[in-house]
């Protein structure tokens, strides 16, 4: 499912090799007391963004992104696609406003005059 | 009466007095000048055509229902904007999909011992050179499309329309426990959409 890319060429394969041991050295210090393994802080990152992690998470929290470049690069990815989702539709709001199917201009006007008061 | 409401545009405010009056060249002006962009909102909530154009219909019989409560201190559009996100809510189902998109394939990837599988390398462009570009623009419209609309409103609620945990999980009629988990699988089923965008170099 996860791509591994560029695996074909000598500095894909020599990225891959890495990336395999940083995880097997972070497997080892997420051991250590205060360290946090990735999957425990994808379960944090929605109460680190909305600023609600209690203090002890928020060092873990903390500890685990100076550490672990994977969760660098995921978060900054995760935030980033917030970050075009709001933009791409706000700018949808500034568009012009596209037609409106005059059935539905005709079937709102003919509601108002039997008094239908919506759903 | 009417006839002569129908050649002239109105101020708000005398549109709002028409409306509160009952003049329906007034009704027939806010339709016509609001219902093209409360239909694109609906339509980004609701894969259904029909749902979407019903939305807009609810939102405004809710409008004209309540036209004596408004008062004032926003902008009518904006406060048509407010009802039919609420219409369009209602007409929102957790469990249909359109792609038939399975977000747990979307889901980040953890190795045995939890450590991530990250497939992105780390160069992430800003986000304002992302957006200068088309492919980008049109990959994330389509993307947010592409979530099933019961994690699509609680992204839209919350990251777009602005709306903090607690009204998101009141508007959507769900506990803020379950509201939480569709926002994050939602933001990471968006993220993971839109990988190949990212980063540079890649297309
Ligand atoms: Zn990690």
């Amino acid at each position: 499912m996860v791509r591994q890319r560029d695996s074909g060429t000598p500095a894909g394969q020599v990225v891959n090799i890495y990336r395999k041991l940083m995880r097997r050295v972070r497997w080892v210090l997420s051991r250590a007391p205060h360290m946090i393994r990735c999957s425990e802080f994808e379960d944090f990152i929605l109460d680190y963004l909305d600023d609600d992690l209690p203090s002890a998470e928020q060092r873990k929290f903390d500890f685990h992104l100076r550490l672990c470049p994977e969760c660098r690069i995921y978060l900054d990815a995760y935030q980033t696609s917030v970050a075009l989702g709001r933009a791409v539709c706000d700018e949808l709001d500034d568009a012009i406003p596209e037609s409106v199917p005059e059935d539905l201009v005709a079937a709102v006007l003919a509601a108002r005059e039997f008094g239908y008061e919506g759903g | 009466m009417s006839s002569v409401s129908n050649l002239k545009q109105h101020t708000e405010t005398e549109l709002l007095e028409g409306l509160r009056a009952g003049d329906e060249g007034c009704a027939r002006q806010l339709v016509e000048a609001h219902a093209g962009r409360m239909l694109a909102v609906a339509r980004r909530f609701l894969d259904d055509e029909d749902a979407a154009q019903d939305a807009v219909q609810d939102a405004f019989a809710s409008a004209f229902a309540a036209i004596d409560r408004f008062r004032g201190d926003s902008a009518l559009g904006t406060w048509l904007h407010s009802i039919l996100v609420n219409a369009a809510l209602k007409r929102v189902r957790a469990d249909r999909r359109r792609h038939e998109i399975s977000l747990d394939d979307l889901m980040p990837v953890f190795d045995g011992n939890g450590c991530r599988l990250e497939p992105l390398q780390g160069r992430i462009l800003p986000v304002d050179q992302l957006l200068e570009r088309q492919e980008v623009r049109d990959g994330v419209r389509k993307a947010i499309a592409c979530l099933p609309e019961g994690y699509r409103a609680v992204v839209l609620l919350r990251d777009i329309e602005g709306y903090n945990t607690d009204e998101a999980a009141a508007a959507l009629s769900i506990s803020v426990g379950a509201l939480k988990v569709r926002l994050h699988r939602g933001r990471a089923a968006l993220k993971r959409l839109l990988e190949p965008l990212l980063e540079e170099g890649m297309s």
